[in-house]
């Protein structure tokens, strides 16, 4: 048994102090000598080409410095972080309002947004697709080579001998909105030309080999020229996965032919019209059931809204078709996941990457299920719900640390879910509605040849221990954690820790700062390095004190010889280090587990391991207006093991918080491709008092290949809600609600329809 | 751009004589008015008169007929008012449910009046309490009720060089309360909102009633064919069908236009119902 | 544009300089006196970060012309606590872990300083309508709000 002093405890944020008193500097607030500004210059236009641009208007505006387009770039015009589909600069052919046409350079960041407001560009329109339906259904005059973006599919069992058992099939129809990140600090970077010929990036982001992959391949240059420092970042939650580096390669265009360091901060207008958000999903959904509420088959068909450029739809797609049919066993499963490009703004990366979409499809069928079967929802989803040894619905033998079934039994205990039995006599109709579900960590098999993560432990002669790792705070708590467990590793006080701002230069790219990784990969990797190094101290200890190095316990801070009970303060040690002149640097590396997986069939281990969660909702549907009121959400996450417990719970509220916004309250409106919610009064954001009360509840499932047993907790924590509070609407008014958000109007009309009404 | 910020009324005419501009703006608490010249400086006036300073706007006063509000004081100074409270519920209510603190430290009562949004929540209270609105010019001053002052959205009775310098509320002892449907539950833009003014004798008859809405026309509107069928004694599931005759709501981002009917009616009906007991319950 | 020298009182002490007549006092602060604690989330007046106390009052300076702040007093962040002592919010904030990203929090502070100061004994309900105008993203409010209330406790005593 390990002694943990630090892990299992919650330890305040090092971040905190300077963040409460204003003293952070983040990306916007940084600003360099002789720094200049860019703003972009992008279509208005969401199809079409163009053969003229025009700067001459641009260029009379006070302090205008250059313009940068496709022709200034000496390498491949091409930012397409999977599928290279997508210029740095459009080139001839613009597709969505947004597409970038150049950036404009000014001695002010108003001066260059008034020049970029001036370039003048001559557009072909053509007819643009402005809905998954359109697009698919297009013959000709394709977005790209042509309109469909990817494909997964999930081919397991026999869908129609399932079919034929099934005592009844359900089908429904589905469909789940845009979200957009808004992150209160808006994109921004600033640029650095460095004189031999290198680049530097200073930017607010989550994923910075991304970048420095990026700008090398738009120079033409290796990647170790581009240096990559993460400033601290206003919010992220996957809008600063991929996008900075389009952003990040155009300011590095301009800092190179201007000679000067060159920031962009994306004006809030711009930051929602230009970049990614959350896929829209229609799904169908065909599934077989015993009477006994057994599952026995389902056919499903996800599709999905790409935008413009393919982006990071591919794993999206493929995340969400893994995840299909969530934590059940089902033996007869196909699945289709399609993403199709639109005329649209690019959706990508948002906390959940597909999975929110997915589990608002199992999750309303499973109620919509029981509902036929006149089954208690928990009773069925305990029916169906998998365990070690189960497998799940791609075939992967689940062994270890399967906590699906304990969260929803410890939520429903806490939600008195059996007792539930409101009165739906007056004006208000109450609901409870659960939702379970469970994510696979990190990149899976997918993305597998990236998912090695790295650290490198320095030790100071002061005993100060600083640690370099590779992916990224955002305000999830990564350098919290990352301390806890480089402290528990050496068996020193976190207090001597200082987890270093991420640097491209100090650690190998460690993959992208996603996929709830960050715990596990750099957890992991930690432990890689202490191994290496607790020997070292251990010899150095024993010349120390001058006894056996395997008497040596490095525990609280103290560095001990067992046999004697002689110690050493584990400074005093460092000190001894230093002067004995030795090695005090260690990296560590760790690298997902290898997966079988088919990705013909979609059958096979998809992701080494799965975080399980299980949200109930208790909502209030005021049946004059239709507005859905949220009074409670009751959350239970199978983390493995709980690092920082506070951590989790904060993460769990915050999840919560954007679930119900994307639930109810977060209404992305576009007119044809022109964004007409592109501020806080018009796309809202849920209040102070539009969030509930939260219980969180830790479920403690060791994970084998999870350091200390944890597994990931950030994106779990939003996947469950919206469905949770749809399945809550529906209980509470008697009408299956299958598409959100649920705006006062769409509920209202719905009560309307069933004449449910007083 | 040019600033000016006068200390008085005299000050402010005075500036007004030597100005030559040809666009200019009057700011008050700004709320409204600094967001719409973002990011675009452009749309920037040539003279922005910042009227805050001018002595004896803010504050409420009473005098035995009347509550005088000055034309300054800050939504926060209504909403904290026990005077309000206690007269003038629809208003009070209204100023509790208006934005967040900073802006209701910011935003003034005569400038939610001269920004005339057709959703604008601290309207319908004076609409339903028949405001005066008085107006001091180059050339005198003169007073207006709330419902003839605006006219349209965005658009009101003021003459070039007028500036609105209190609200007069005569102190009749009328109830009044407020609801507001916002798509949120704080920081929300009326979807529809209305207040209600009214006097009961002993047996729950109205011996007055008063009914103004936003949100459902171009400007607030007063639910005057409803309000004259409830007096007449028609019953109230007949009498809300009138309702559609006073609105003319539209569609935008927060809602459509069968919405807003059909919500207003819903919670007005069950106002009439279960708060004021009318009909059964 | 013409520049105006004025003087602006920011955290009890007295700044000359030029200013443009058409910028906003988070211009101001950011871009002249480089007190960037004050954070620019929206410039619309919609989210509350950038909020500051004018004359003791919490004010959005995106939306306050700074020709208008003259001969008033302005507190931001940087004037809340001295040193290593944090104010009560701003302890009760670390402790209760009441940020993440931390880009909405110092908005939070000004928001919560004020009001605790006039409504001590503000319910938990009373406190999430106080700051109601200030968007987070991040935390779901619940950890600010159990700070606010445990620095009203403080406060109190």
């Amino acid at each position: 048994m390990e002694n943990l002093s630090t892990i299992g405890q919650s330890l305040s944020r090092p971040d905190a102090p300077e963040k409460v008193t204003g003293k952070t500097r983040f990306l916007t607030d940084i600003s360099v000598e002789n720094m200049v500004h860019g703003a972009p210059v992008y279509s208005s236009i969401p199809f079409g080409k163009f053969n003229n641009i025009d700067i001459s208007k641009a260029e009379k505006v006070d302090g205008f410095i250059a313009f940068v387009s496709a022709q200034d770039i000496p390498g491949e015009n091409q930012v397409g972080v999977i599928i290279s589909d997508q210029p740095l600069f459009a080139d001839k052919t613009v597709r969505y309002i947004g597409d970038s046409i150049g950036l404009a350079v000014a001695k002010t960041p108003g001066a260059a947004l008034e020049a970029a407001r001036l370039v003048k560009v001559d557009y072909d329109k053509k007819s643009p697709y402005l809905s998954i339906d359109k697009s698919r259904d297009a013959t000709g005059n394709f977005i790209h080579k042509t309109n469909l973006a990817c494909h997964h599919r999930l081919r397991n069992g026999d869908i129609d001998v399932g079919f034929a058992e099934a005592d009844t099939i359900v089908e429904a129809h589905f469909k789940t909105p845009y979200q957009e990140h808004y992150y209160l600090e808006p994109q921004a970077c600033i640029a650095f030309p460095i004189e031999d010929g290198r680049i530097k990036i200073l930017g607010s982001l989550q994923c910075p080999f991304y970048i420095q992959k990026a700008v090398a391949r738009i120079f033409g240059l290796p990647n170790e020229k581009v240096l990559v420092e993460q400033a601290p970042t206003g919010g992220a939650f996957g809008g600063k996965e991929d996008i900075p580096s389009e952003i990040c390669a155009r300011a590095a265009l301009a800092a190179m032919k201007v000679g000067l360091p060159v920031k962009v901060v994306y004006h809030r207008f711009d930051d929602v019209q230009l970049t990614s958000k959350r896929h829209p999903f229609q799904m169908h959904y065909k599934v077989g059931v015993r009477n006994d509420g057994t599952l026995v088959s389902a056919k499903i068909l996800l599709e999905e809204n790409a935008g413009a450029y393919a982006t990071l739809s591919t794993v999206v797609s493929y995340r969400a078709a893994v995840q299909a049919m969530g934590p059940y066993v089902i033996p007869n499963i196909h699945v289709d996941s399609n993403s199709y490009y639109t005329n649209l703004p690019p959706t990508g990366a948002f906390r959940g990457f597909g999975s929110p979409q997915a589990a608002f499809g199992h999750e309303r069928m499973m109620d919509i299920i029981a509902d036929k079967l006149k089954m208690d929802p928990m009773e069925f989803r305990l029916k169906n719900i998998v365990k070690p040894g189960s497998q799940t619905q791609t075939a992967q033998r689940l062994n270890e640390s399967v906590g699906a079934e304990e969260t929803i039994q410890k939520a429903a205990r806490l939600a008195q879910w059996n007792s539930f039995n409101p009165d739906r006599s007056g004006r208000y109709k109450h609901g409870l509605g659960m939702s379970a579900i469970h994510y696979g960590n990190c990149l899976g098999a997918a993305g597998w040849h990236m998912d090695g993560s790295g650290v490198n432990i320095k030790i100071l002669p002061s005993g100060d221990v600083h640690v370099a790792y590779g992916l990224i705070e955002m305000g999830q708590g990564a350098e919290t954690v990352v301390t806890q467990m480089t402290a528990d590793a050496l068996g020193i006080a976190p207090s001597r820790i200082r987890v270093l701002p991420t640097d491209s230069a100090q650690v190998p790219d460690s993959g992208p700062a996603v996929a709830s990784r960050n715990v596990i990969m750099t957890g992991n990797a930690i432990r890689d390095a202490a191994k290496k190094l607790l020997p070292v101290l251990k010899k150095a200890a024993s010349e120390l004190i001058e006894c056996h190095k395997s008497d040596i316990i490095i525990t609280n801070d103290k560095v001990t010889d067992n046999q004697s009970g002689v110690d050493v303060g584990f400074h005093e040690l460092c000190d001894f280090m230093s002067r004995s002149n030795m090695s005090m640097e260690f990296t560590g590396w760790w690298h997902t587990p290898p997966l079988e997986y088919n990705a013909e069939t979609g059958v096979g281990e998809a992701y080494f391991t799965y975080s399980y969660a299980t949200h109930i909702a208790k909502v209030r549907v005021d049946t004059l207006t239709g507005q859905v009121f949220v009074d409670k959400i009751f959350a239970a996450h199978d983390v493995g093991k709980a690092i920082n417990p506070a951590g989790i719970e904060g993460q769990v509220e915050g999840g919560v918080a954007q679930g119900i916004g994307w639930a109810i309250t977060e209404d992305f409106i576009m007119d044809r491709g022109v964004v007409t919610t592109p501020n806080l009064s018009t796309y809202l954001l849920p209040t102070a008092l539009d969030c509930p009360e939260v219980e969180t509840i830790i479920v403690e499932k060791s994970e084998p290949d999870g350091p200390w047993g944890a597994k990931g907790i950030g994106e779990p924590s939003i996947i469950p809600t919206a469905a949770a509070i749809a399945n809550a609407v529906s209980s509470a008014i008697g009408i299956q609600m299958n598409e959100i958000p649920l705006t006062p109007e769409r509920v209202l009309n719905q009560l309307n329809k069933t004449e449910i009404k007083k | 751009m040019k600033y000016f910020r006068p200390n008085s009324i005299d000050e402010y005419h005075e500036l007004l004589v030597t100005l030559k501009e040809t666009s200019m703006s009057i700011l008050a608490g700004g709320t409204d008015l600094m967001p719409r010249w973002e990011p675009d400086k452009g749309l920037m006036p040539d003279v922005l008169i910042d009227i805050k300073k001018i002595d004896g706007l803010m504050g409420i006063r009473e005098n035995e007929d009347e509550i005088i509000i000055g034309a300054l004081t800050t939504i926060q100074d209504i909403k904290k008012s026990i005077l309000m409270q206690n007269e003038f519920g629809s208003l009070s209510e209204a100023a509790r449910q208006f934005a967040g603190v900073q802006i209701r430290h910011r935003a003034t009562i005569g400038g939610n009046i001269c920004n005339a949004s057709p959703a604008g929540d601290i309207l319908p209270g004076l609409y339903v309490h028949q405001a005066n609105i008085q107006l001091i010019g180059p050339n005198g001053s003169r007073s207006i009720p709330i419902s003839k002052f605006i006219i349209g959205p965005g658009k009101t009775m003021l003459e070039p060089g007028e500036i609105v310098s209190e609200i007069h509320l005569l102190r009749k002892g009328v109830k009044s309360l407020f609801y507001k449907l916002g798509l949120r539950q704080s920081m929300a833009i009326a979807v529809v909102n209305f207040a209600i003014a009214y006097q009961q004798d002993s047996n729950g008859a109205f011996t007055s009633l008063n009914i103004a809405a936003g949100s459902v026309a171009p400007t607030i509107v007063y639910l005057e064919s409803f309000v004259d069928a409830i007096m007449s004694g028609v019953s109230l599931d007949e009498a809300i069908q009138h309702v559609d005759i006073d609105i003319s709501p539209i569609d935008d981002i927060r809602a459509t236009a069968d919405y807003r009917s059909t919500a207003l009616k819903n919670v007005l009906e069950y106002n009439f119902r279960h708060e004021l007991h009318q009909g059964n319950e | 544009m013409g520049l105006k020298q004025i003087e602006l009182t920011v955290n009890d002490f007295s700044h000359p300089f030029l200013v443009e007549s058409d910028e906003t006092l988070l211009f101001t602060l950011r871009n002249r006196l480089y007190l960037t604690g004050t954070k620019e989330g929206c410039n619309q007046g919609t989210c509350g970060s950038c909020t500051v106390l004018l004359d003791g009052k919490p004010v959005l300076s995106c939306m306050t012309p700074t020709l208008r702040c003259v001969e008033k007093k302005v507190i931001t962040i940087e004037g809340i606590s001295s040193g290593e002592n944090l104010h009560p919010v701003q302890k009760y904030l670390v402790k209760n872990g009441g940020l993440q990203c931390g880009f909405c929090t110092p908005g939070v502070v000004m928001t919560a300083v004020p009001f605790l100061e006039e409504n001590p004994d503000a319910s938990r309900r009373e406190i999430k309508e106080g700051l109601s105008g200030n968007l987070c993203r991040c935390t779901g409010y619940k950890k600010i709000i159990d700070a606010l209330e445990n620095a009203a406790a403080e406060m109190r005593s």
